[in-house]
């Protein structure tokens, strides 16, 4: 019989198959654990990648539940909550449920319409003839700047003054609500409990730093003028507009405070609130906060304004925190410098002489800044000669 | 449970072997990393085989083994049993092949390494019959190279490894239809260049 013509073919891969790899026990086992170690790794990796996919798509979800619920359409859960600052600086807590417009977010007039739900309004100090307004479909509330809650449905509005003052008309009939008092509590749901602990904190934010900003003179009292936060717009007795309240404060809980409108001080002290903490302790908390956060930058920011704000050697740890933050997380070398310009904390005699000088020449390393990084050097290898970066330096100093 | 110290070695659609291979799968996804290197252990005489006849004679195979180990170890996390293992690893293992192949293509194809190479493989005769084996089997992966990589791969696993064409287009991912019919072109391909092989046609004339 004549050979096919692909005996031939067939005749060398039967030899091919009768080639067996060789395996070695020892090398196989080491092998199959590094197998088990990348198939591993790639696995978590991979795992990484999907959960910061699924994160991402999360916060884009989020996204459009809030524009969503911004424009009044469906809404997240009812026990939600969901917040908002408008450009005039006004912030707005809404329930997962609550249905609202802003129908003007001029600085004169501002006006948000809830038709269901609540809401909790934080309202940026507002200019004279300004006014900020909620209208609900049994109610219109005017406001002068304060921390009140609204909430509405179909059995009525109720509302909630956590601080400042509020008027609410209601079938023609005008109620002025001061700090802790309420209107409609029996319409009143769970929704406004959701809000009460956000309005309290905002009300006690916003007298404990108007409190805090108020000039003293050294064991002296002084006296504040303070006008109420008074409804506007709203037919009111002629002679309850321009209202003062006087009080006597003492000065060893006052700090200084530079007014530019003696007229408006109340607005001040409100604008105050809108500022960061004032006290450089809290200031401090809060930039330890930001940092452990990841907000570097706040933090570096807010180590800085504590450092401004203290004196001596009190500004040195925060001054050298914001230092360090600038140059070895956000990269800003330019910045570094400058803090350590303005707090001299590499100065002869500070505690952070050494780390400080350390900055310094990183930060003029990186600027290219070759004789000031020599100078620097110089020094830090002269009056340290066994310090941690002296090799470093050396390099560094001029050549011989 | 116990299971059985001596396994079997792996092939394809042969329930026996499934079932325990499966039940070693059950146990990874319960997340038992024991298993996970048992599962490996059991899988790499297969992938080093199926690495070895298509990759052929090459000095960088044992690299596209780990590759391909490595790449089951990470598929088996997410493994659902809705295959068989032994088809995944293959799947996985004729991808790794693939791209080993395509990126070391301008090293392949000089027959005389090839055989060199292929030193080190068991071959079970006499050594100057397996001097000839060697060379012969060098001369074909040096005109496999010519062929497509899909016509190879067909022709690799389908004569070979010994496949149906049904399982191998289950492990290439394509129809059995397409896959006879690349294996056809191969066939018919390789046998024209054979025929044109001086070393290999002597050989020819011999069988006549």
């Amino acid at each position: 019989m004549k050979p096919s013509e692909f005996d031939l073919l067939d005749e060398i891969a039967r030899e091919a198959r009768m080639l067996e790899p060789v395996s070695r026990a020892h090398d196989d086992d080491a092998l199959i654990a590094h197998a088990a170690l990348a198939g591993r790794a790639r696995h978590e990796a991979a795992a990484s990648r999907r959960r910061a996919v699924i994160a991402c798509c999360t916060v884009l979800g989020v996204a459009a539940c809030v524009a969503l619920l911004w424009k009044g359409q469906e809404a997240p859960a009812p026990d939600a909550i969901v917040e908002l600052t408008l450009p005039t600086g006004d912030r707005l807590s809404a329930t997962g449920d609550a249905r609202f417009d802003v129908i003007s977010s001029e600085t004169a007039r501002r006006v948000v319409r809830l038709t269901q739900g609540a809401m909790l309004f934080d309202v940026a100090p507002l200019r004279p003839g300004s006014h900020f307004e909620v209208e609900t479909p049994t109610a219109r509330i005017r406001v002068r700047g304060t921390v009140f809650s609204v909430e509405t449905s179909d059995r009525g509005t109720a509302v909630s003054t956590y601080e400042g003052r509020v008027e609410v008309c209601v079938n023609g009939t005008s109620h002025v609500l001061d700090a802790g008092a309420s209107h409609g509590a029996e319409v009143a749901s769970e929704r406004l409990g959701l809000l009460e602990s956000r309005g309290r904190a905002a009300a006690t934010r916003r007298v404990r730093v108007s409190s805090a900003a108020i000039s003293p003179g050294e064991g002296e009292s002084i006296i504040v003028s303070r006008s109420e936060p008074r409804a506007v717009g709203h037919e009111l007795p002629a002679e309850s507009r321009g209202a003062s309240v006087t009080e006597r404060r003492d000065g060893a809980r006052a700090r200084p405070r530079q007014s530019q409108n003696a007229t408006e001080p109340a607005d001040e002290g409100l604008a105050v609130a809108r500022e960061p903490s004032v006290d450089p302790a809290a200031r401090i908390l809060e930039a330890d906060a930001l940092r452990a956060s990841g907000q570097l930058s706040e933090a570096a920011d807010a180590y800085e304004d504590a450092a401004r704000r203290l004196s001596g050697p009190m500004a040195y740890a925060p001054a050298f925190l914001a230092a360090e933050l600038r140059l070895e997380h956000l990269r800003d070398a330019a910045g570094t410098l400058r803090v350590l310009d303005e707090t001299r904390i590499d100065q002869r005699g500070s505690p952070f002489r050494e780390r400080g000088l350390v900055l310094r020449a990183e930060a003029l390393d990186r600027l290219g800044r070759a004789a000031e990084l020599q100078d620097v050097a110089e020094q830090y290898v002269a009056e340290m000669p066994d310090g941690p970066r002296r090799d470093w330096m050396r390099a560094r100093m001029r050549p011989e | 449970m116990r299971y059985p110290e001596q396994w079997i070695r792996l092939s394809p659609l042969v329930d026996t072997e499934r079932v325990e291979l499966e039940e070693l799968a059950a146990r990874l996804r319960a997340r038992d990393g024991i298993w996970m290197e048992r599962v490996l252990r059991e899988l790499l005489p297969l992938v080093r085989r199926v690495v070895h006849r298509l990759l052929g004679p090459h000095r960088d195979r044992e690299d596209a083994v780990q590759d391909a180990m490595a790449a089951i170890a990470a598929a088996l996390y997410r493994f659902e049993g809705r295959s068989s293992i032994s088809t995944l690893a293959q799947r996985i293992t004729v991808r790794v092949a693939s791209r080993h192949y395509a990126r070391h293509r301008a090293e392949f194809g000089d027959p005389d390494l090839d055989a060199r190479a292929l030193a080190e493989d068991e071959c079970g005769s006499c050594p100057e019959r397996a001097a000839s084996v060697r060379q012969r089997v060098a001369r074909l992966y040096h005109h496999l190279e010519s062929l497509s990589e899909a016509r190879r791969t067909a022709f690799v696993l389908c004569v070979i490894e010994e496949m149906s064409p049904t399982e191998a287009a289950l492990i290439v991912g394509c129809s059995a239809v397409a896959l006879r019919s690349r294996l056809f072109e191969a066939r018919r391909e390789l046998d024209e260049r054979l025929k044109r092989d001086p070393v290999l046609s002597c050989q020819r004339e011999r069988l006549r």
